[in-house]
């Protein structure tokens, strides 16, 4: 798979479809699109994840599309060119205590908002996957299933899901016994077992169905 | 006889939006013009904005409804579905984007399919 960038004058037609929302905004005269999406809004562990991407005009980045599509090697990879390519990004991160005391769409929300935060220059639209910021100022349009459906979103999701698999590698090495490793914290048949039988650590979200039953 | 096919054409917008209301859509708009080309459906589900493109077809012989979606329509319901959005300024809401299939059956009775997501980017070209 090649990871080289083009113009999208050039591209083909998986890209021009990929790419449709980003040119129609950019007639509509906004400049500053960025992509929003989250990782880990359904595992029984773990922070919730929110990215932000702002791509300079007409870049559509090959390879680029919805991350459960991909391997991780590949999103490793695509998350570096992305990160290289990209006029600016964010990344938000919500902790599980905080997505227990305001619950999981508000964290969500929360998150994508600290991802704007973080960026050197506010936006001017939002393409947000599935969800609308009510608190943000600024236009947006979401997309249900949007990142298979927009190129920004799409690999905003890659940057999220990205963090989101390296946050879950370090909380495997201080808390080996769930294996956070191979689930991520999703809740398999393997991490229910491993749940049932050492009880919920710090980073387990209570109030979850599946949670809440051993707490 | 001539306008015939007008006429279940007509009829077919209706019997969408019937069949959405009993779906427990909201119908907000029924035939949307735009500069951009026409919204057959504007509708709420929930909370969600769905814009709805009603496909009419007589007999299958045209092949499966899904194809209905081309190239040309999906980038002519995006750019469409903006211009609404931008013109009565709408925040807060999510969009999909649906479709729904008459066709006429063998009995004379329509037969009615709803297909959710149709915007979905195959990429089976890549």
């Amino acid at each position: 798979m090649g990871l080289k960038s083009n113009n999208i004058c050039e591209m083909g037609r998986f890209a021009r479809e990929l790419s449709y929302w980003e040119v129609q905004l950019s007639y509509h005269g906004y400049t500053h699109l960025a992509g929003l999406d989250e990782a880990g809004r359904g595992p029984l562990a773990g922070p919730v994840v929110a990215a932000a991407v702002i791509f300079p005009k007409g870049l559509f980045i090959e390879g680029v599309r919805d991350s459960k599509q991909l391997t991780p090697v590949q999103r490793e990879k695509l998350s570096l060119t992305i990160q290289s390519q990209a006029i600016d990004y964010g990344i938000g991160i919500v902790d599980p205590e905080v997505i227990d005391r305001i619950n999981i769409l508000q964290a969500t929300r929360l998150a994508m908002q600290q991802a704007l935060l973080v960026l050197k220059q506010p936006p001017d639209f939002l393409l947000i996957d599935a969800l609308n910021l009510p608190d943000v100022a600024i236009s947006q349009l979401a997309i249900v299933k949007g990142d298979t459906l927009c190129h920004s979103i799409a690999a905003a999701s890659i940057l999220a899901k990205v963090t989101r698999d390296r946050l879950m590698l370090e909380y495997h090495g201080v808390y080996p016994q769930y294996n956070f490793f191979s689930h991520k914290g999703y809740g398999t048949a393997e991490h229910l077992k491993k749940l049932k039988e050492f009880g919920p650590c710090p980073i387990h979200r209570r109030s979850f169905k599946g949670v809440k039953e051993v707490c | 006889m001539l306008n015939q096919p007008l006429v279940f054409w007509k009829k077919s917008e209706e019997i969408a939006a019937q069949f959405l209301l009993s779906r427990g859509y909201r119908i907000l708009e029924r035939n949307y013009r735009t500069p951009r080309g026409e919204l057959d459906l504007i509708a709420l589900d929930g909370d969600v904005l769905v814009f709805v493109e009603v496909k009419a077809r007589r007999g299958v012989r045209f092949g499966e409804p899904q194809w209905a979606v081309d190239q040309r329509k999906r980038q002519h319901l995006m750019k469409a579905s903006l211009f609404y959005l931008t013109r009565k300024r709408v925040q807060n809401r999510c969009c999909r984007f649906d479709l729904v299939v008459i066709q006429e059956g063998h009995d004379g009775r329509p037969q009615i399919d709803l297909i959710q997501n149709v915007l979905e980017v195959e990429n089976t070209t890549f």
